[in-house]
């Protein structure tokens, strides 16, 4: 077990890597009641082709099938984990995103116990034809249910205009038609390869004694076969930076129109370092210009081209990025031609030192309230170690960060031929 | 009942929640009114006017400048509704000093903050600024309009404007779109000078902190606060004064243009917060439909695949329970039947001796957890504040320990059905 110690925000992290691969991060905290366990897989609604562990050729498979592992896990024929959680008194739940599944669990009492119960059921699946078509009718009410908020929608359409072919631009549940031809056979071919241990990690925080969760963890891997398997290799389509359509109108049910300007970051991998410095400039931009008190925000306000739903989010990750910036608006086209010079006005933009340095204390004011959680905390140490960062040095990244740093970032980020604008018109 | 030795105006009572868990402080000060038709559109309006400036950071980006000073703090100003009454928030959450080199004056510094933005407003003449009130009327038509879009959150509203018609209750949280008009900056700031004037002003600081010297600090920066009014709420003004039964249940069904159905349910449960009963109810309420191993879960989710989504939600604040769900237009006749048939497994007791107490252990689990989080140790204290009852969680946690099937059966057996909203498809039909 390696102790890691960040003392300068009271932190204490131990790691090991089983001999199976597992990684395992533990967080103890022992002035809190309760304790969250969560066991990712580093595999989400992007990943659908691999070439698996001593062969040639790739495999392929159905868009959502990360998502319907993520479901099928919990049934087990005669019973639901649901229910075996419950007999400890534990809410448990999962989550499919587009690089990874999250199983997790928050308690208070019977910490061990629940540890064992995440890693057993999602390590020993039942599937049978019977139980996977009786998921078809439920993840076809959830696919209804997001097809119906035009915020989803609209999502979903900038990823589908900025990316070609990388299957960040699927829907996480897949289509209609890839859930309801979904098969047992398929769900265990991305089973056999994505949730071997060595792909996967396990934290925990909490309270909780140390060396006796870590004694039953390495015990209950301990007893468990897992074939023995070296390294599989993720395939992804070939994409450029370029946005796969410039503009994209859909008509739905709503009353007011909707526009998003979406970003293409990047379509490729791209490596730790400069994964986690755009990371923190992307949002430490986007904060500093469309926070509610942001300069760009304002003008905005100021014309009326938006109104409280305007929203800007980024997502960067280790083999695609994008940002997304929009709102309700009754001048849609307006909107996005304000945003786009916007955007392109920021490679000259005057900058001050002073203003940096503000910007710099708010991002670490926002990191330290985020560390608060210890949910954060355990899905913060599980994605930066993943994309090879380390999330409790993030403070002192920050602090480290030069105006000139945020400079070249602005000069190279906005290209036109990178922007997308989706418009959701009334009926 | 106010608590004197914390009051250090007549009308402001001040909550210090000692813990060592965070690296951060959140300050809260919380002004309680009875919920009005009347106001509810203006006080929709103030968060974002108050917000917009004041004297001293007349623009956003003076005011983001004195956050970013403050390391970041985050300032936030919120209404919400709560039972019978209304409630505006500002809260403010800051680094702890501990944590960043060469800092002391923080907390001061966010007292000085609050006192500013909400006593030293920016305003001209007589009224608000102009040019915000616009634009903040602007924002609350727009989210109004588009509220309808929302078809879940569309349909609880219909519900409830059929359901608790008459009612305090009925009326719409954020406020009425032909109400708009009519207000003006004028209006609006003598609006907020009667909010001041008459509400109940509870203060609560969170985190790593000395109970005297915040105590103090309250006292020298928060200058602003009006002397005592004899308008101002007693403890308990969120709870209905008299509970409902129902003379006879509607059924209310709309036509959209959508792909899945929302079935909303509403019930009458005889029980208050303060009621003997209320914690059995609690309890049946999760067992009913707040967990995957609920009835409604294991049953119209798992069992018959009718819906993603299904589950009850019962308000702590009034005398309502509605279960909810989204269905495909078809099955609406097959999903009320099932969700009967729940109910009277409820009533009657006949669920399993496992539900009831992964039920119990669950709802346990989760008193403990909220009182981890600063979110939770401020929302139980002024739980006591709003109903009126020194009840602790701890106290609340024993008691969810031993409720029996009977105490459900007894609790449960009040439930009446009032009004089902059914919002489908032509399909539907």
């Amino acid at each position: 077990m390696e102790k890691l110690a960040f003392s300068t925000i009271d932190e204490m992290v131990y790691t090991e890597q089983l001999p199976n691969g597992l990684n395992v991060i533990l967080m103890p905290k022992k002035t809190l009641s309760k304790t969250f366990g969560i066991f990712t897989t580093d595999f989400g609604a992007a990943d659908l082709e691999f070439i698996p562990f001593n062969k040639t050729e790739s495999v392929k498979i159905p868009a959502g099938t990360a998502h319907y592992l993520e479901h099928k896990l919990f049934d087990k024929g005669d019973h639901d984990v649901y229910a075996d959680f419950g007999k400890l008194g534990t809410d448990a739940n999962a989550y499919t995103s587009d690089s990874e599944t999250s199983y997790y669990f928050t308690t208070v009492g019977n910490e061990i116990d629940n540890v064992e119960l995440l890693l057993n059921f999602v390590q020993d699946p039942y599937l049978t034809d019977e139980t996977v078509n009786k998921e078809k009718g439920i993840i076809s009410q959830e696919f209804q249910m997001y097809a119906d908020i035009p915020d989803q929608r609209i999502y979903l359409a900038v990823q589908e205009a900025l990316f070609a072919k990388h299957p960040v631009r699927n829907e996480v549940l897949g289509t209609i038609e890839s859930i309801h031809n979904m098969t047992k056979e398929e769900l265990l071919t991305a089973y056999e390869t994505f949730y071997h241990p060595t792909n996967m990690t396990l934290a925990v925080a909490g309270n909780f004694d140390t060396e006796e969760m870590m004694t039953a963890i390495r015990k209950n891997q301990g007893q468990k076969q897992f074939p023995d398997i070296g390294p599989f290799t993720r395939v992804y389509p070939e994409e450029n930076n370029e946005a796969f359509a410039a503009e994209v109108t859909l008509n739905m049910n709503v009353s007011v129109p909707r526009l998003m300007v979406g970003v293409k970051e990047y379509g490729g991998e791209i490596p730790a370092e400069e994964l986690g410095l755009r990371k923190l400039l992307t949002n430490m931009t986007l904060d500093y210009f469309y926070s509610r008190s942001g300069q760009f925000y304002q003008e905005l306000l100021e014309e009326e081209l938006v109104d409280s739903s305007f929203i800007y989010t980024s997502v960067i990750d280790k083999t695609f990025g994008f940002t997304m910036i929009g709102s309700n608006s009754n001048h849609p086209e307006q909107l996005a031609i304000t945003i786009k010079k916007q955007l392109h006005s920021l490679s000259t933009f005057e900058l001050e030192e002073q203003q940096f340095e503000r910007l710099k204390k708010r991002t670490i004011g926002k990191t330290l309230r985020r560390m608060n959680s210890i949910e954060n905390n355990a899905q913060g140490m599980i994605w930066n170690r993943n994309r090879g960062l380390s999330y409790f040095e993030t403070i002192p990244a920050i602090q480290q960060l030069t105006l000139d740093d945020w400079k070249s970032f602005l000069l190279s980020w906005i290209h036109e031929e990178r922007m997308t604008v989706v418009t959701i018109q009334p009926e | 009942m106010s608590i004197p030795k914390d009051a250090i105006k007549s009308n402001l009572h001040v909550h210090v929640l000692e813990s060592k868990n965070f690296k951060t402080i959140t300050v809260e000060l919380k002004f309680q009114t009875l919920l009005d038709r009347a106001t509810i559109t203006e006080r929709t309006l103030l968060p974002g006017v108050l917000r917009a400036g004041s004297k001293l950071y007349p623009t956003a980006g003076a005011m983001q400048n004195e956050l970013d000073d403050l390391y970041g703090a985050s300032f936030q100003l919120y209404q919400s509704v709560t039972g019978n009454s209304h409630i505006l928030t500002v809260q403010m959450e800051f680094a702890n000093e501990r944590f960043i080199d060469n800092e002391n004056n923080l907390a001061e510094n966010v007292f000085r903050f609050i006192n500013e933005f909400l006593f030293n407003p920016k305003t001209s003449q007589s009224g608000f600024d102009k040019t915000t009130v616009g634009q903040e009327k602007e924002k609350l038509r727009k989210n109004l309009e588009a509220s309808k879009d929302d078809k879940t959150s569309y349909a609880d509203e219909r519900l409830m404007d059929e359901m608790a018609l008459g009612e305090r209750y009925a009326v719409h949280p954020n406020g009425y779109l032909e109400d708009i008009d009519a207000i003006t900056e004028q209006r609006l700031l003598s609006s907020y000078k009667a909010l001041l004037e008459t509400a109940r002003i509870d203060v609560f600081v969170a985190g790593d902190v000395k109970p005297e010297r915040t105590k103090e600090l309250i006292e020298k920066v928060l200058t602003g606060v009006p002397s005592g009014s004899d308008l101002r709420l007693e403890e308990g003004a969120a709870l209905p004064k008299e509970v409902k039964s129902v003379e006879s249940s509607k059924i209310i069904r709309e036509i959209d243009d959508i792909q899945q159905a929302k079935l909303h349910i509403g019930y009458r449960t005889q029980t208050i917060f303060t009621d003997d009963d209320f914690e059995a109810l609690m309890v049946g309420s999760m067992l009913l439909g707040g967990h995957a191993g609920s009835l409604l879960f294991t049953t119209v989710r798992e069992q018959h695949s009718l819906a993603y989504y299904v589950g009850a939600d019962l308000d702590l604040f009034s005398d309502k329970l509605i279960i909810f769900c989204g269905i495909a237009p078809k099955d609406y006749e097959k999903t009320v039947e099932i969700i009967d048939e729940q109910i009277k497994i409820l009533q009657t007791g006949t669920f399993s001796q496992d539900v009831l107490e992964d039920t119990k252990a669950m709802m346990v689990g989760s008193y403990q957890q909220a009182l981890d989080g600063i979110g939770g140790m401020i929302t139980t204290e002024y739980q006591k504040v709003l109903t009126g009852t020194q009840k602790t969680p701890q106290e609340m946690i024993e008691k969810f320990k031993s409720i029996t099937r009977e105490d459900i059966i007894r609790a449960t057996s009040k439930l009446e059905r009032d009004t089902t909203f059914i919002l489908t498809s032509e399909e539907g039909q």
